[in-house]
């Protein structure tokens, strides 16, 4: 292993730990490679292995196991062939062992997007195991490590609303609850020339709500694009968000309408309600437990005092022919705790902002509504998805610090029926207010999430900022979504999401030359 | 040809049920009854197993129900008080063994909605099932009958003989798994059949936890009463005992009698503690996954069945590690067209299943036309080694049901299940002649009242008329005991006749001949079998340009 002199440290302001997510920052130290800075400021001479603990996320999330699979995880429990297996068109560059860790990678780029605010020119990134491991301005590859070149690189894009994968059935299922997840709607045998198609593109990461067109779209996951990989080992958050839709009833009368809006404050207060019963249980039980705890020692203090007084009574009975009894034991009920509900559940950390709730509306009347009731529930984190109507609302929806999820889709490209307002400049308009603007391609077709950086090119081209646009597809996603310790940007420790680009990203003569997915080069042009 | 039979049967039979059916359950199972005594079979060649060598001019001796001898005439020796089926023209063949069929029942598919493993199929067999018949027919005589594809976790299946007239004379095995489905049932999609498929075991688990719960609080609760009133404490003995279920366990559910327990939880609490065996409907290779994980997961993997649509050829590989067997419902071959270039993809599933090593079963699709011999004939055609393909219908299903020890071949000790055929079991001009059922002579077809009469023309005794020349009132003025009006009628049809419409001649002609034949039929009863075949084609052939 070659002896790196002085690293430029970059990348190892973590996230801001707020209050919302409890995603701690990733713990990353360059530790093979001495002298290297690591993320606490001090060298470090770690072992490899120490790099590599289980994300936050996975620690946090409740989902189900597969949810909280990470790619090291992989390792012990082989998956070879599971996905590879339904990809048989794959090709045979794919035939790389999914449990087996990524060779390493070096990458050199002319300019790095650390994030999108944060440029490095002229950085050499390590990718080792699958992570971000070192970034440096003088960093020089190891031996027998592929060397890998780009005029630009910066991370993955995340496509925050996509349907790719999604089992056709799950589409639109209004049976789907809060509580269905969409990894039980995601088809393991999705064509793989599609998932390249979209790589090709640039996005690596993508959310997955299960009934996206129905009422209730369900416990959201952010799965990563890899051709090879099982997709239980390409979920990066089993529980990233629940969805809920509004636009079902858009051509319904203004009652309708209204009930509609009612629904989603209902579900968000039912889930409160929940809360506040089970937290109100939890207390009951504790103060019961404490008495009961209190009355046994006394009982126990007194049992022979007990026993003598039984038996006293038992022999004046048999004395005066009479009939004993038994002194009538008193003492308060155990509280009974709420009934269990797996929705409810759900919904109550949704209310206590544990989740965002993705809200999908677009007319002017419903978000109205949403935002005159947004007061109501302070916890809850919400996310507006849509919004075409959502123009007149900008200043309260950045004073609400309401996320806004747009797909800038032309006019009869996707969603006939909600675009009919639509305009190509709305993310600009939100943005110039302060919002805090996501891209998606919102699509219902498995192939919609290839246009993604298309769309952002579109709202470039109606006055979004290209780094603000960069940061709708990376950061913005990850923070949201709470999966910015993994993806979205380029940093220490980080998943090595990376794309590699001759170019500006979105511009026009760009082209996408490697895409790397969880440090895996899977598409190379 | 075979496969015509059965079709020109069906079409006969629809007219003729109700009419035929006591006659053909006294044909079918009034056979010589031998369950508790001896029975001897003399067959020109004995196949014991999809892969042993054939014993020519062999016999079979079975003794209550069981075969208590089998190999060489001159090596096995036949007891003197054994009725003797001597065949020599014959070859004798394991009975077959369907892992997986959703028939013969009052109605395949319950509410899909609820959850029923407290219910069974037993409740729902109809022992005098058309279906049940057709199984002898061809050869069938071990069936198990489970539920439907259209469910979240249906009732408790069965395993049958496709002989008796009583539910209980027709067990073999009870109960015999309970049936789930993975794929989305009516109305559902993937993910909520899949919430639902595990909210049946997370709901158990909470179930069992709060009843235990409930034990401990009460009790706790009776000591303080007794440290009250001065009472000595008594031991509290436990009366259940501890969960078993290699997955999870919740603990203290030995303070929990079993009778205490939910009927309608106690069959999800065998299946977790591994006492039930499951069968997994899946349609589509997404549902594989999921089949998995939900029976891993719960710990009943080891006992669990895959049921599974052609598709899921594209899950063989975690079927393969999975160590899990599968029952292939469909066609033998699964056709895929590639959206971009719009070429057919054919994939032939059983070679897929053999080559990664999945122990598989074949089924008759829910149909007779389909029949096990026939799927398996089919495999042969597409590639598959003949012992797999054989092994497919007869030991691969015993295994799967567990019945490995009684069915799928014939050997000492093992249940007297015998197809007497008329040539090798693959081949299409082959006849189920004769089957035995645990010693019982439960199928002749000589005197299988709807073979004879489509093959033979033999009309039943004592029945109406059967086909739609003789419900014809042109032609039919009498029952023929009036023989001076049938006379006149005769008279009448030859006048019709001269009068020269050719329509009719021919049919005349067709009539001739299969008149000619029948004497043929007589003399030879399985020796001449291509000729049958031919005379069955005919009259199916004639009936359908008549009709």
């Amino acid at each position: 292993m070659l002896a790196i002199a002085s690293l430029l440290v970059c990348g190892l302001v973590p996230e801001p730990a707020s209050a919302i997510s409890a995603a701690a920052p990733h713990r990353a130290a360059p530790g093979s490679h001495p002298g290297a800075i690591t993320a606490s400021g001090t060298p470090s001479n770690a072992l490899p292995d120490a790099l590599f603990d289980d994300p936050p996320e996975a620690a946090k999330s409740s989902g189900k196991s597969a949810g909280k699979k990470t790619a090291d995880e992989a390792d012990d429990k082989p998956k070879a062939g599971e996905k590879a297996a339904g990809k048989s068109e794959s090709a045979g560059d794919d035939a790389v062992a999914a449990d087996a860790p990524p060779p390493p990678v070096f990458i050199k780029a002319g300019k790095l997007y650390a994030r999108p605010d944060r440029v490095l020119e002229g950085v050499g990134i390590l990718v080792e195991r699958g992570r971000v491991v070192a970034i440096g301005a003088e960093l020089q590859a190891p031996k027998d490590v592929r060397k890998l070149e780009a005029a630009v690189v910066c991370a993955g894009f995340i496509d925050g609303w996509s349907s790719f994968a999604l089992d056709p059935t799950a589409w639109g299922d209004e049976r789907v609850s809060p509580s269905s997840s969409a990894l039980d709607a995601v088809d393991p045998y999705v064509d793989p020339r599609w998932e390249r198609e979209i790589l090709r593109a640039g996005v690596t990461s993508y959310r997955l709500q299960a009934a996206a067109g129905a009422r209730v779209g369900g416990l959201c996951a952010l799965l990563r694009l890899h051709p090879t990989r099982a997709t239980a080992d390409s979920v990066l958050l089993g529980d990233s968000s629940v969805g809920l839709s509004l636009a079902v009833s858009r051509s319904g009368d203004v009652f309708e309408r209204a009930a509609e809006t009612e629904r989603v404050l209902g579900a968000i207060a039912e889930g409160w309600g929940y809360l506040e019963e089970k937290n109100e249980y939890k207390h009951e039980l504790a103060e019961w437990e404490k008495k009961i705890a209190e009355k046994r020692k006394e009982l126990d203090d007194g049992f022979k005092k007990a026993k003598k007084d039984r038996e006293k009574a038992e022999a004046e009975a048999k004395e005066k022919g009479g009939e004993f009894k038994e002194k009538e034991y008193k003492e308060d009920k155990k509280p009974k705790a709420p009934r269990y509900d797996e929705d409810k559940e759900v919904l109550a950390r949704v209310a206590n902002g544990e989740l965002p709730l993705v809200v999908e509306a677009h007319s002017a009347v419903q978000i109205r509504s949403l935002l005159a009731s947004a007061d109501r529930f302070k916890r809850a984190r919400l996310v507006l998805a849509g919004a075409t109507e959502a123009a007149p609302f900008a200043k309260q929806l950045a004073e609400h610090r309401i996320a806004v999820l747009i797909a800038p889709t032309p006019l009869g490209f996707y969603r006939d029926s909600t675009s009919a307002n639509a305009s190509l400049a709305l993310a600009a308009e939100l943005e110039e207010a302060g919002v805090e603007v996501l891209l998606g391609s919102g699509g219902p077709s498995a192939l919609a999430s290839r246009d993604l950086p298309l769309l952002a090119a579109l709202a470039i081209g109606h006055g979004m900022s290209p780094q603000a646009a960069l940061a709708a597809l990376t950061t913005r996603p990850a923070r949201v979504f709470d999966v910015s310790s993994r993806v979205g940007s380029v940093e220490l420790g980080r998943d090595a999401d990376l794309l590699l680009l001759d170019g500006e990203p979105f511009a026009a003569s760009t082209k996408v030359k490697y895409v790397l997915s969880g440090g895996d080069v899977v598409i190379e042009e | 040809m075979k496969h015509l039979r059965s079709t020109a049967q069906r079409l006969v039979s629809r007219g003729t049920r109700r009419v035929c059916v006591l006659a053909a359950a006294a044909a079918l199972c009034s056979g010589a009854a031998h369950a508790d005594g001896k029975l001897a079979i003399k067959a020109g060649r004995i196949v014991t197993a999809p892969d042993a060598p054939v014993i020519e001019k062999g016999v079979i001796v079975i003794e209550n129900g069981r075969i208590a001898a089998v190999g060489k005439d001159k090596d096995v020796k036949i007891p003197w008080d054994a009725p003797v089926i001597d065949a020599p023209h014959a070859t004798a063949f394991p009975g077959y063994v369907e892992a997986h069929v959703s028939r013969g029942m009052d109605r395949p598919n319950e509410s899909p909605e609820i959850v029923i493993p407290f219910l069974t199929v037993r409740d729902s067999i109809d022992p005098v099932n058309f279906f049940f018949e057709d199984c002898l027919r061809s050869g069938i005589t071990t069936i198990n009958v489970q539920q439907g594809n259209d469910c979240i976790v249906a009732a408790q299946g069965m395993v049958v003989r496709p002989i008796g007239l009583t539910i209980d004379d027709m067990a073999v095995k009870y109960p015999a798994g309970v049936k789930m489905s993975a794929s989305p049932r009516r109305g559902a999609s993937a993910a909520t059949q899949a919430q639902s498929l595990r909210r049946v075991f997370s709901d158990l688990r909470r179930y069992l936890e709060q009843l235990v719960q409930d034990k401990k609080d009460g009790s706790d609760r009776a000591r303080r009463e007794a440290l009250y009133q001065g009472r000595d404490l008594e031991g509290e003995k436990s009366k259940g005992r501890a969960m078993e279920g290699s997955a999870w366990k919740v603990q203290g559910l030995e303070l929990i009698p079993r009778g205490e327990i939910d009927e309608k939880q106690e069959p999800l609490l065998a299946l977790v503690e591994g006492k039930l065996p499951a069968f997994i409907w899946c349609g589509r290779p997404a549902d594989v996954h999921l089949a998995i994980e939900v029976a891993r997961e719960n710990g009943f993997l080891a006992r669990t069945t895959l049921v599974i649509d052609p598709s899921c050829w594209k899950a063989a590989d975690v079927i393969a590690a999975a160590k899990v067997p599968v029952v292939l419902q469909g066609n033998v071959l699964h056709l895929e067209i590639d959206p971009l270039t719009g070429k057919e993809v054919e994939t032939f599933v059983p070679k897929v299943l053999h080559d990664k090593k999945i122990p598989f079963a074949l089924s008759s699709l829910n149909s007779t036309n389909q029949a096990l011999w026939f799927q398996a004939a089919l495999c042969v055609g597409h590639g598959l080694p003949r012992a797999a393909a054989l092994a497919a219908v007869t030991t691969a299903p015993s295994k799967i049901l567990g019945l490995d020890k009684r069915v799928g071949s014939l050997e000492v000790g093992k249940d007297g299940n015998v197809l007497l055929l008329s040539g090798d079991p693959l081949s299409v001009t082959t006849w189920v002649e004769r089957v035995v059922i645990e010693g019982r002579d439960a199928y002749d077809r000589s005197k299988d009242v709807r073979v004879q009469h489509l093959v033979a023309g033999k009309q039943p005794a004592n029945t109406a008329a059967m086909n739609a020349e003789e419900l014809d009132p042109s032609k039919v003025c009498c029952d023929g005991s009036d023989e001076k009006a049938h006379a006149k009628h005769l008279e009448a049809q030859k006048r019709a006749a001269d009068k020269g419409e050719g329509g009719k001649d021919d049919e005349k002609k067709g009539d001739d001949k299969k008149d000619e034949k029948k004497p043929d039929e007589k003399k030879g009863d399985g020796s001449h079998e291509g000729h049958d075949h031919g005379d069955g084609a005919h009259a199916d052939g004639a009936e359908g340009a008549r009709l």
